[in-house]
């Protein structure tokens, strides 16, 4: 069972992506052997409404028979009217998590707004899913935001409620670096057994950043994402499988036992 | 203890089979990596790191690495360059038959510069490593291009076009355009753009070099959006792709495994064949 913590669907406006729709995605997924995908509809994020494209999301993941599970993950923007009855929506359409864009959304995870939309994601059983952005911030559309998730940010919506599963992604981890995120999220995950990252922009052998999460984080906080379709999914296999300090058993937790609960 | 990830990993190794069976020349890659140290430090070998880039070319059957060392030092001394390519010979001594070597110089030193590429030449370093110092279309790095020309001696410059610089701000970073003007004025040179996913906007370099068929491209760097090497090889060809890592093995080969481009196309990228030659490896 391998789960992929990180796909999308839909249309990306700074650039062309190599696919768009579930079928696709899954189809790629499949041929490498991942068995689930954790995925947003990009065209959420975008709508002035974002339940827009949640709707048209389930519609997808509606009428979709392949054989790689979905995970679909709705898109919430607290800051819009009748966000709480959007969660309760997509909940009952089969949403098993929800996904904060607060940089495209005008709000900050400081914010309440944020903190009462991540404790109704876990009171209705919902994962939540932060993207700290989506292309390198070196080649960034003009148009597009010119930040990351704010680690400070990040530390206080953790700290609001210790329930909620959650999924941190699409981030440098390197807390010497200067982008990326900084230590103390480490720190406050690590208090916690469920939060998690995924590692797709770390590096193995000479670059070593994968090797130095797998002691600083533990395999027992990072799972497997690929970010397709923005990125390549062989990256992320190849560090799963020619890594020698990572056992079968490492392996097992990062592919899917640490997010055994939110397929469950 | 049942594995549940039979599928990927299969799916992985026969993947990486592509690395094991045919030439692999990395085209991009270092003997260090102190890029601010000082001459005092420059004067040690740095072992440590030197085993963890045998370690890689071994672990994913690199059959020539072509390895520089640099100082990001806007005003890196002469002595600061000459002990740099002294570590990359070093490198490539006790290695000779995995690593080449590229000689890296300031252009600032113009006189120096060209004493340097010829005490390089004379180490059998093969080509020449630029970084930010200067731009690439800078007169000051003219004659420094000329005696490359008449050494036939391939140029890899660092290179990008960043939409955002306030986390990295390299002012004289060379983007694509400045590569189209050399290759203008100097049509027999051999110009390497570093990693196209090295970071910074992969579109408006490509776009930059794509008629100047004197201008290859390395491919190395941890950026691995879907679909930059399609689009490489559909803008320019394979021919003029080069393999290359820079830090970024899994990354690198990984975007070269995942590409949706042919076979023969992968092939082509990984030996180089363009620049075979200046490693005196024949069709």
């Amino acid at each position: 069972m391998i789960i992929d913590t990180c796909t999308y669907v839909g249309h990306w406006p700074y650039r062309k992506l190599p696919c768009e729709t579930l079928n696709e995605i899954t189809e790629k997924a499949e041929k490498r052997g991942t068995t689930h995908i954790v995925c947003t509809n990009l065209n959420a994020i975008f709508y002035i409404d974002t339940m827009e494209g949640n709707r048209e999301f389930y519609e997808e993941f509606k009428n979709y028979d392949g054989k790689v599970k979905v995970l679909p993950v709705a898109v919430i923007n607290p800051n819009y009217i009748e966000w709480e009855r959007d969660i309760i929506e997509c909940k009952e359409m089969g949403f098993v998590g929800i996904a904060l864009y607060p940089l495209y959304h005008s709000y900050s995870l400081k914010d309440d707004i944020a903190k009462k939309a991540y404790k109704m994601a876990g009171d209705l059983g919902l994962f939540v899913k932060l993207d700290a952005g989506f292309e390198n911030i070196r080649q960034r559309n003009p148009l597009d935001v010119f930040k990351d998730l704010d680690s400070g940010e990040i530390v206080e919506l953790l700290k609001s409620d210790y329930r909620v599963t959650t999924i941190i992604s699409s981030t440098f981890l390197n807390p010497s670096g200067t982008m990326g995120l900084t230590d103390d999220v480490r720190v406050e995950a690590l208090k916690r057994d469920n939060v998690f990252f995924n590692m797709i922009y770390a590096d193995s052998y000479l670059g070593g950043s994968f090797e130095a999460h797998l002691k600083d984080f533990t395999p027992d906080h990072l799972v497997y994402g690929t970010q397709a379709p923005f990125r390549y999914m062989e990256p992320q296999l190849i560090k799963m499988f020619t890594i020698e300090a990572l056992t079968d058993d490492m392996r097992d937790k990062i592919f899917y036992k640490n997010l055994i609960d939110i397929i469950n | 203890m049942i594995l549940t990830f039979k599928k990927a990993e299969e799916y992985t190794k026969s993947a990486l089979k592509l690395f094991e069976d045919n030439l692999v020349i990395n085209w991009h890659d270092h003997s260090d990596q102190r890029w601010f140290a000082t001459e005092d430090e420059l004067k040690i070998f740095d072992e440590s790191y030197y085993n963890r880039l045998v370690e890689t070319v071994e672990k994913f059957h690199f059959d020539k690495t072509i390895i520089s060392f640099l100082s990001m030092d806007d005003k890196c001394s002469v002595e600061k360059m000459k002990l740099a390519n002294n570590i990359n010979a070093e490198a490539i001594r006790r290695n000779p038959d995995k690593f080449l070597g590229l000689c890296f110089v300031n252009p600032g030193y113009q006189k120096e510069a060209l004493y340097e590429i010829d005490r390089c030449r004379e180490m059998g370093f093969i080509g020449l490593k630029l970084y930010h110092q200067y731009k690439l279309n800078d007169p000051v790095l003219f004659p420094i291009i000329e005696r490359c020309i008449e050494l036939d001696m391939p140029i890899l410059m660092h290179a990008g076009r960043l939409t955002f610089d306030q986390y990295e701000p390299q002012p004289k970073l060379s983007q694509g355009e400045y590569f189209a003007d050399i290759a203008k004025r100097y049509p027999e040179s051999n110009l390497i753009m570093a990693h196209i996913t090295g970071g910074g906007d992969w579109h408006w370099q490509l776009k930059a070099i794509e008629k100047y068929d004197n201008i290859v491209l390395d491919m190395a760097g941890s950026v691995i959006d879907e679909p930059v090497i399609e689009e490489c090889v559909k803008r320019i060809g394979a021919e003029r792709v080069l393999f290359g890592t820079d830090f970024s093995a899994s990354a690198s080969v990984g975007k070269i495994i995942g590409a949706d481009i042919s076979e023969e196309d992968k092939k082509t990228i990984l030996c180089g064949k363009r620049y075979k030659r200046f490693l005196g490896i024949k069709e």
